[in-house]
């Protein structure tokens, strides 16, 4: 199973909630976002890990960082 | 050589900012928020952590209020350029720079943009603010100030004039060219929507580099459009701050090379830094009191109302004199006008122009002695 995707604008976001996320013992690492995700072309997602997608959002919200949407896994070929 | 010239830019940096830019240029190379590759990621990091740095320092919102630019000049374009309409009207300050005034009066030829001058009062806030407040009209929609003169170092009662636009709902801006790194703007206490700074003068970082603090970022549009890499499909600009502002490549070295110029600032307290050049002005003040010669145009300079800059004239020396001949004694000043225009007029200055001398964190008090003895040297040569 993989890892859950969150999807940002842009870098910045991405690495905002990366720091807001560590401050609540969620980590992720950021990467570009992949193709089956991207809805605008370029951008960022962080990858979380399983189990703390719905938990991660919930900071999100409280901590007023957008993200344009999440994947709970990469599609696989 | 004696560097007396900090409020054109500061110099030297700091070893660890030089350092910084050189690692820089070695080791974080990519292009940051173009790439997912390691070093792109790695890059995209310095940078981050330079927004948070500055967030930090100015208690901005967030990092996404932190946008990058070359110079203080292109922050306040940004904001004069990006949020003013055709019929606007927009109020500056007597002592504002031309990276003030001639993007205002270029609005005014091209956009119908309307605008005044208030007149400070040096030593009265109250009046000061009074001033501005007399000029609101019912389509006013921005005051730019100064936060302190680049010609004299007045500094402007920014957290009383910020409280005034906001009761009137207009938006503010404050040109912290020569007092970002050395008095305190705190952005969650002061209801300041934008701030423009230099990371090159105060801030002790690279040319090339600049920073518009803005709070209300949604309220602007951009004055450059291109490629941000995020939402690369869309033919529009992306509304989102900073991308929306930041388009191009930014200047990655320089950026990394200001966050160490912050972190320089940290470790020696902002605060003692501003004492420190402080006293060396206030130095200079006294010493200049003291020649029959020389002219000084402001009181003598006080913690918390002046920044450490000062400008004086000399009996029978042009100013381009003076800076030639302290020149030729390895002393760096500047004469003329110091793009300040509207400054001069105020000081009564403006036909002659006058000499400028700005003090940094690297000057010293035998410095200041031999400027002192070598200005006297020269102003008691003239032949009456």
């Amino acid at each position: 199973m993989s890892k859950p995707l969150i999807l940002f604008n842009s870098i910045t976001y991405a690495m905002m909630a990366q720091k807001a996320l560590g401050r609540y013992g969620i980590y992720g690492d950021v990467i570009k976002t992949p193709k089956f995700i991207a809805s605008c072309g370029c951008g960022y997602c962080l990858r979380i890990y399983i189990g703390c997608l719905n938990d991660a959002l919930s900071v999100l919200e409280k901590e007023n960082i957008p993200f344009v949407k999440s994947a709970e896994g990469e599609e696989k070929p | 050589m004696m560097y007396l010239d900090n409020a054109a830019t500061s110099f030297p940096k700091p070893e660890s900012v030089k350092q910084a830019v050189m690692k820089a240029m070695d080791v974080y190379g990519a292009n940051p928020g173009r790439s997912g590759h390691f070093l792109s990621l790695q890059t995209a990091e310095k940078v981050f952590e330079v927004r948070t740095q500055l967030k930090e320092m100015f208690c901005a919102k967030s990092e996404q209020n932190i946008i990058f630019t070359q110079n203080c000049t292109q922050s306040l374009n940004m904001v004069i350029g990006g949020l003013l309409k055709e019929n606007d009207h927009v109020i500056i300050t007597c002592l504002e720079h031309n990276s003030v005034i001639r993007p205002v009066h270029r609005l005014s030829l091209t956009k119908g943009v309307a605008y005044d001058i208030a007149q400070i009062v040096p030593n009265d806030e109250d009046k000061t603010v009074e001033n501005i407040e007399r000029l609101i009209k019912p389509n006013t929609k921005l005051i730019v100030t100064t936060h302190a003169s680049n010609v004299c170092g007045i500094v402007l009662p920014i957290e009383k004039i910020a409280r005034m636009a906001k009761r009137y709902g207009l938006y503010y801006m404050v040109d912290a060219a020569q007092t970002a790194g050395m008095l305190p703007i705190h952005l969650e206490e002061t209801p300041i929507d934008f701030v423009a700074m230099p990371g090159h003068k105060g801030l002790y970082g690279p040319s090339g580099t600049g920073v518009l603090i803005a709070q209300c970022p949604e309220v602007l549009e951009p004055i450059y459009t291109g490629g941000t890499g995020s939402a690369s499909m869309q033919l529009e600009q992306p509304d989102f701050s900073p991308d929306k502002f930041e388009s191009g490549t930014i200047n990655t070295a320089g950026i990394i090379g200001l966050g160490a110029g912050l972190a320089f600032l940290q470790n020696r307290g902002m605060e003692n830094v501003y004492r420190h050049e402080l006293k060396l002005i206030t130095q200079i003040y006294d010493g200049l009191v003291e020649m029959e010669e020389v002219k000084l145009y402001t009181a003598r300079p006080q913690y918390g109302k002046a920044a450490p800059v000062l400008c004086f004239t000399a009996d029978g020396f042009t100013s381009e004199e003076i800076v030639t001949q302290m020149s030729d004694k390895g002393i760096c000043l500047r004469g003329g006008l110091h793009c300040s225009p509207l400054a001069h007029s105020f000081l009564g200055t403006i036909q002659s122009g006058a000499v400028r001398v700005s003090t940094g964190v690297f000057n010293t008090d035998i410095q200041v002695k031999t400027f002192l003895d070598e200005l006297k040297k020269i102003v008691k040569t003239q032949v009456k």
